[in-house]
């Protein structure tokens, strides 16, 4: 099955491109991602969260603002998406990427992911952008629930909406699901739940590409969700 | 029956579900067509029928849930259950050790992990549960459905972790156990009977482990530290239900049987030469269990003991401990300093065990005054009605 992975850590503790420590990190990522390679079915780094924008659903026009959905000292900094047959198996995937040594590895059993783009990378004149959702969760975030399949239903005529603008998603499980990994001298530390439950990812997460951040913002807005937070991709890749 | 079906279905929800829909049937059809030659094998092939009627049933509209949910074996699908081959009366252990790992996965909160063992490995009742933890039902009934539900969405395997897993799954496992154990010995309250057989399930869980893992030293030294406290559970509370400190106790009313048997299973275990907190405290619990009187007992060593538990596994309670058996040996003044050090550790805060010793200790050294502010502490947080008595009866003594 599918597992979403969620890299977190200190923003602040974490080296700044340029720096040999910002290579020996990304060395760690590119050693990952040949180990692992079989199991990767998808993953994207993240810009920094101040380059975040979060679009909270109100009564009349969505409330769009600067920055993270929540303004907590840990923040998100990439994901992976896994394949793996059990837990078991996607921790051991999780206590390889190097966020485990220094912040921490959320698992999500998936629902469903799909890629239509087959992994294509962005550009400086077609950046890339994960939206996450957030907000409270609800009968609507169980799956096999009439509830569920209404939201279903939302998220398909948002994807017909916007056509091409979705280049991926997927769908999680409720957070009570979720497995936090991390890496301590040595000795791999599994526990229950995710690792800040207040900030944490719900239903899911779409990649989206769009010709600039406004543009972005109007895609994203349109996602049947009380909170997005649309967070620009780190283009890595070749 | 609970364990082989689980292992059979790769779901343990559907096996709960099968074995409960077989009790069900067993008690309608049983008085009328009279209880079958094996009752035992008779559950176990009803319930696998039931579980295999069920999957039809519902094959068709979860084909691809299932799939993707379910949790399959390592080395190819679970075998199918084959209705018409009667079921082996006993559980093998194995697929017991299974779910024993299953339920303690650190993927589970450690109270879902201790909830999960007691209903799926113990075979105990919500209700039971309830009342051993002193929890509403309804909370313990959610945690349950909870746990469940996160096995089987998050695909916790249903198996014994292979061997370079085990240094970091074995001790959540051991912890439960214990878990068990102290609940029904060290009871915070509750009934009586549920609490005796929290701690017989405790041990019985404690030989499972060790039969099937027989190189573990932890896992002896745990049922060698059952065995040795166990040893000492009937002259721990008075007729009167009283809570009769070990100072204190009828040493003939202990079950040296049990002692005798932890002692051998400590022996067993030190062999491997690969000491660890449980081996450390039976050894603490065996010293106890062999020495004559309190007078006679070898303080200094378990001193030394503690002190190497702290090494190992540092943690405030350890630190109490060695307070009190350094107080033995070098006097309550230097007892008291080693406590004061850990005086003011918040894990400490809410049990009474902190100025319970400190009220002892400064008793002993003639400072009633502060000896009585402390057993007033002590009462404030003591949670039986024995601790209670026996802390008022202290009270009254320097507080007269």
């Amino acid at each position: 099955m599918r597992y979403l992975a969620l890299l977190g850590g200190e923003e602040s503790a974490s080296p700044a491109p340029g720096t040999p420590e910002f290579d020996t990190m990304m060395q760690g990522y590119m050693r990952f991602g040949e180990t692992a390679a079989d199991a990767i079915v998808g993953g994207e780094a993240l810009q920094e969260a101040a380059t975040a924008t979060t679009i909270r659903q109100g009564d009349a026009e969505p409330l769009v603002t600067a920055g993270p959905y929540a303004e907590t000292v840990e923040a998100l900094g990439g994901l992976y998406i896994l394949d793996a047959d059990t837990l078991d198996d996607a921790i051991e995937l999780a206590r390889q990427i190097p966020a485990a040594l220094d912040g921490w590895v959320s698992l999500r059993p998936m629902v469903e992911w799909f890629d239509k783009g087959g992994q294509a990378s962005g550009t400086a004149d077609a950046p890339r952008y994960v939206a996450f959702i957030y907000g409270k969760e609800t009968d609507g975030d169980q799956p096999d629930t009439p509830a569920w399949d209404e939201g279903l239903a939302a998220h398909q005529r948002f994807m017909d909406a916007v056509g091409d603008a979705v280049q991926a998603g997927g769908a999680v499980h409720p957070i009570a699901t979720a497995t936090t990994v991390q890496v301590r001298d040595g000795d791999v530390i599994v526990s229950d739940g995710p690792f800040a439950k207040s900030a944490e990812v719900v239903g899911g997460f779409y990649v989206l590409g769009a010709s600039d951040r406004d543009s972005a913002v109007a895609v994203a807005r349109q996602i049947p969700a009380e909170a997005i937070e649309l967070r620009p991709i780190m283009e890595v890749g070749g | 029956m609970l364990a082989t079906l689980a292992r059979q279905l790769g779901d343990l929800d559907a096996a709960e579900d099968a074995v409960q829909e077989a009790f069900v049937e067993a008690m309608r059809t049983w008085p009328r067509r009279g209880v079958p030659d094996n009752p035992g094998a008779w559950i176990t092939t009803t319930a696998r029928n039931r579980a295999v009627d069920r999957v039809r049933r519902e094959s068709r509209r979860e084909a691809k849930e299932k799939a993707a949910t379910s949790t399959p074996e390592p080395g190819g699908p679970p075998e199918p259950p084959d209705p018409s081959v009667d079921a082996p009366d006993a559980e093998p252990p194995d697929d017991q050790l299974r779910l024993i790992f299953t339920c303690c996965h650190p993927a589970l909160a450690p109270t879902a992990q201790v909830a999960l063992t007691l209903r799926l490995v113990c075979g105990l009742q919500t209700a039971e549960i309830a009342r051993a933890f002193l929890q509403p039902e309804a909370t313990v009934a959610q945690r349950l459905v909870r746990a469940k539900a996160k096995i089987r969405t998050a695909a916790i395997p249903f198996r014994v972790p292979p061997a370079h897993l085990l240094p970091e799954r074995l001790p959540p496992v051991l912890a439960c156990i214990y878990l068990v154990f102290s609940e029904g010995y060290a009871a915070t309250a509750g009934d009586e009977l549920v609490r005796r057989e929290l701690c017989d399930e405790g041990i019985r869980l404690g030989r499972l482990v060790v039969e099937l893992m027989p190189d573990e030293p932890e896992a002896r030294g745990l049922l060698a530290l059952m065995l040795m406290q166990d040893c000492r559970r009937d002259a721990r509370v008075s007729p009167g239900g009283d809570l009769v400190l070990l100072e204190d106790q009828d040493r003939s009313r202990w079950d040296y049987d049990r002692a005798a048997e932890g002692t051998a299973e400590l022996e067993r275990a030190l062999r491997r030469r690969r000491p660890g907190p449980y081996q450390l405290q039976a050894a603490i619990a065996g010293l106890h269990a062999t020495a004559s009187s309190w007078a006679d007992t070898d303080w200094a060593q378990i001193a030394a003991l503690y002190a190497e538990l702290s090494r190992v596994s540092p943690s405030p309670v350890v630190e109490l401990n060695r307070a009190v058996a350094v107080a033995f040996t070098e006097g309550p003044a230097v007892g008291l300093e080693v406590l004061d050090a850990v005086a003011d550790d918040p894990r400490l805060a809410r049990t009474h065990l902190l100025p319970a010793t400190r009220a002892d200790l400064l008793r002993r050294l003639g400072r009633r005054d502060e000896a009585a502010g402390a057993y007033r502490a002590a009462l404030a947080l003591a949670r039986t009605a024995p601790e209670r008595a026996f802390l008022r009866r202290r009270l009254d003594e320097v507080a007269p």
